[in-house]
């Protein structure tokens, strides 16, 4: 048990460390409880078929001979809320680039910056559905324990 | 307090009165209703729990139209979170249609906007105060205390 709860601490440090997360996501954490046991849970999940939405989304777009930036720049907003609501600062700073571009009508510098919102997405998922894991693994020892 | 119309997709959550991390930091003293206004299904959830943890009756809908029929259904609300960005009404001309209806709700804007012109013309809307997203603990308690002292009071 020890083991496990120490490696998801390692986890979270090492994505707090990498900048991956910021301390929004500390508060979301302390929001869940017994009452609330899969609060996190959903949150990600929710945050990850919102980002993979968009994410589609903005290659369509992008992908049109007119962009029409106007559109694009609604969707990397809506990106940059959830991203700043989850603690995702990776995701987030990435959208503050992604955006300058689209202010910009710099299509180049769209395709360059959804690229790094790709990368940063799929660097910190992949770390999420680590922790998901542990914590899986951490609730069912807990309940064999009982 | 109506019930609210049918034809909404509101969502009531009620806290189940056990205290969690943060209800420990503000106990309420009256019974404060608040509603979440904002179509991304993610903040809507994390707003909610924001509320509930601290005891706050919360419904909630995905847009400004929505919140606006909902208080002529005859709702009436303590506290309303709003977001700027909604289909088929945004946060700003769903402020100023509450405002117009007479709506005295504490309404506070919730919204990753940054710019200077687009912060105020949504105060101007009828705003009371405005939160840059993420909402979280240090922003949300003194409303919540300011509505309960507020009703204290009266």
């Amino acid at each position: 048990m020890t083991v496990l709860q120490q490696q998801l601490q390692d986890l979270l440090a090492s994505m707090y460390g990498e900048g991956l997360l910021d301390p929004q996501f500390e508060q979301l954490q302390a929001l869940q409880d017994e009452n609330n046991p899969g609060f996190v849970a959903e949150v990600i999940t929710l945050f990850c078929q919102d980002t993979q939405r968009i994410l589609t989304e903005l290659t369509k777009y992008l992908d049109m001979p007119v962009v029409d930036y106007q559109k694009v720049d609604a969707y990397v907003h809506q990106l940059k809320g959830s991203s700043s609501s989850v603690g995702a600062q990776c995701v987030k700073l990435a959208c503050v680039n992604f955006r300058q571009a689209c202010e910009d009508n710099d299509k180049d510098g769209c395709l360059r910056a959804l690229n790094m919102i790709k990368h940063e997405y799929y660097r910190v998922t992949s770390k999420f559905e680590i922790m998901l894991q542990l914590e899986n693994r951490i609730l069912s020892y807990s309940a064999k324990q009982q | 307090m109506a019930p609210p119309p049918s034809n909404l997709r509101t969502t009531r959550v009620v806290a189940n009165g056990s205290p969690n991390a943060g209800s420990s930091e503000l106990v309420l003293r009256n019974r404060i209703t608040a509603l979440v206004v904002d179509d991304s299904a993610l903040t809507r959830m994390i707003h909610r729990t924001y509320l509930t943890t601290y005891g706050v009756e919360s419904y909630e809908v995905d847009n400004g139209l929505e919140a606006v029929q909902l208080c002529q259904s005859g709702m009436n609300f303590n506290l309303i979170l709003m977001d700027n960005d909604m289909p088929f009404m945004d946060g700003p001309q769903a402020t100023r249609a509450l405002r117009l209806m007479g709506v005295q709700s504490i309404i506070i804007g919730v919204t990753a906007k940054t710019q200077e012109g687009e912060i105020r013309a949504f105060m101007e809307a009828g705003l009371d105060d405005f939160f840059k997203k993420p909402l979280n603990r240090a922003k949300l308690i003194p409303v919540l205390r300011t509505i309960d002292d507020c009703m204290t009071n009266n």
